[in-house]
């Protein structure tokens, strides 16, 4: 593996990446909707969370305040118990909207949980909610194909493929390095809106303690590298250098 | 420039097949260092596919492609760093200037932070006036973009040229510059392969020509030999034939 190819044709790639205009246009669209999807997600989670903490101090007073009862009968009386929201649930809400909030335990029966979103909510929700995960899950996809979907096709296209297979780099390294340059490039565009728009919105509403914060990160980090992963993985397939051997000489004979 | 002893570009016995089409039989050829080696034909002689073969962006069907002794099918890199390939367009990426592709170019043959004053004397020297150095490539014309190609041979100092059609398309001052140029690199010690239908060049230029017809080589002639109007006549019969 020669290092130097390697980061040559990464540092070219980010270069490129940043002399695209529609990529950027693109790319500042979808980062705007992320800030977005953050402000909205944090607003309806602490809501969310907001709601829960009523619910179960009004549940708790009721309970306090029965009448003085045989213990079984209070058994058969029962208690609301709510599912809190988790501290990183503003940046995805998991299946919380499918499983339901809240169960009833009462003596003798094994109630499950009730009041889904999906089962009160219309049609829409299964389609998802606009959150910064779904942001990453669908979204930035969708940036990333359009990114690297054509990188090996265009440059063959345009002749700059022959011609730099010629100076003897390989392909793993010419795979490599645009990957590399590629998920560099992303990192940069995503990571400035992560810093200085999701902490700072996570810390306001106070769902994110110290605690959290690597967690968060760490979520975030996997959420690209998985995202970059499966959208590249395919174009990378279909440019194998078995493929790509066969079709370089465009006017072969 | 690497030092070897026997020739530069070798072929024997290269031969390549596209299912039922033999686009190459049984070439066998050398081409010494120092010596320009034009070949001629038809178009879809398979002259391109030699120049791809060499490369090893075609592997071959039967026989080895040789460079400084090194066979490109299983040693490719190596083979491919003692290249310097000019096609009938060179190819740059149209956002960068003249310069910054050189630069992208070089590097990735491993030129270490080639400096910027060398960068532009061999832009200079083959031919590229300096205003056009940090211009973006998109404004270039056809002969720009082969002088970016020129001077990163210049900059290499590769034993091997391969030329496929270099000179197609440029006016006869950018030709002929381009021509001087061949010159001195091969007096230098570079071994010049170049695919062509210039047949005033070919004398001009070169040492040995070829011809070949439907993947095979048919003649070789030393050009000392021969005058240009000889070379046509000699050209056109193989191909009336």
């Amino acid at each position: 593996m020669n290092r130097t190819q390697v980061q040559t044709i990464t540092a070219h790639e980010i270069r490129q990446g940043f002399q695209n205009k529609s990529f950027l246009a693109l790319t500042l669209l979808v980062l705007l909707l992320f800030a977005v999807a953050t402000v909205v997600s944090t607003n309806a989670h602490r809501r969310s969370q907001q709601e829960i903490r009523v619910l179960q101090d009004t549940v708790a007073r009721q309970w306090q305040e029965q009448p003085s009862r045989h213990p079984h009968r209070v058994a058969h009386y029962g208690y609301l118990a709510f599912r809190p929201r988790s501290p990183l649930g503003f940046f995805d809400f998991g299946v919380s909207d499918f499983t339901g909030n809240s169960i009833f335990l009462e003596a003798h029966v094994q109630n499950s949980a009730n009041f889904s979103e999906a089962r009160q909510d219309s049609s829409l929700l299964r389609f998802g909610t606009l959150t910064p995960a779904f942001v990453f899950q669908t979204l930035i996809p969708l940036l990333v194909i359009f990114l690297v979907g054509t990188t090996i096709t265009k440059e063959r296209e345009s002749g700059t493929l022959p011609q730099t297979l010629s100076l003897g780099v390989g392909w793993k390294e010419l795979l490599l390095g645009k990957t590399l340059g590629n998920l560099m490039l992303l990192a940069m565009l995503t990571g400035p809106v992560l810093s200085f728009v999701t902490l700072p919105a996570a810390y306001a509403s106070g769902s994110l303690g110290e605690q959290n914060l690597i967690r968060l990160i760490l979520l975030a980090g996997f959420y690209c590298s998985d995202q970059h992963y499966l959208s590249t993985r395919n174009q990378l397939y279909l440019t194998t250098p078995d493929t790509c051997h066969r079709s370089v000489p465009a006017s072969g004979v | 420039m690497s030092h070897h002893d026997g020739p530069a570009l070798e072929a024997i016995n290269l031969s390549k097949t596209f299912g039922s089409l033999h686009a190459l039989k049984n070439l066998c050829l050398k081409v010494e260092p120092g010596m320009i080696y034009s070949m001629l034909g038809a178009n879809g002689a398979g002259k391109t596919t030699t120049v791809n073969l060499f490369l090893n962006f075609l592997e071959p069907s039967g026989g080895q492609a040789k460079v400084l002794g090194v066979n490109v099918s299983t040693n490719t890199s190596q083979a491919r760093s003692q290249i310097t390939y000019i096609p009938e367009q060179v190819a740059l990426y149209p956002d960068l200037t003249g310069l910054e592709n050189l630069t992208y170019f070089l590097q990735l043959a491993g030129h270490r932070g080639p400096n910027q004053p060398v960068l532009r004397g061999a832009l200079e020297e083959a031919g590229l006036a300096p205003e056009f150095h940090t211009k973006r490539v998109q404004g270039y014309s056809k002969g720009m973009r082969q002088k970016v190609g020129v001077a990163m041979a210049l900059v290499r100092r590769s034993s091997v040229l391969l030329l496929d059609e270099p000179m197609s398309g440029l006016d006869p001052a950018s030709a002929n510059e381009f021509s001087n140029i061949l010159t001195r690199l091969s007096r230098q010690g570079a071994a010049i392969f170049m695919v062509t239908h210039d047949l005033y060049r070919v004398k001009q230029l070169s040492h040995r020509v070829g011809i070949m017809k439907r993947g095979q080589l048919v003649d070789e002639r030393e050009t000392r030999d021969l005058e240009t109007t000889e070379l046509e006549k000699l050209y056109l019969e193989h191909m009336r034939l």
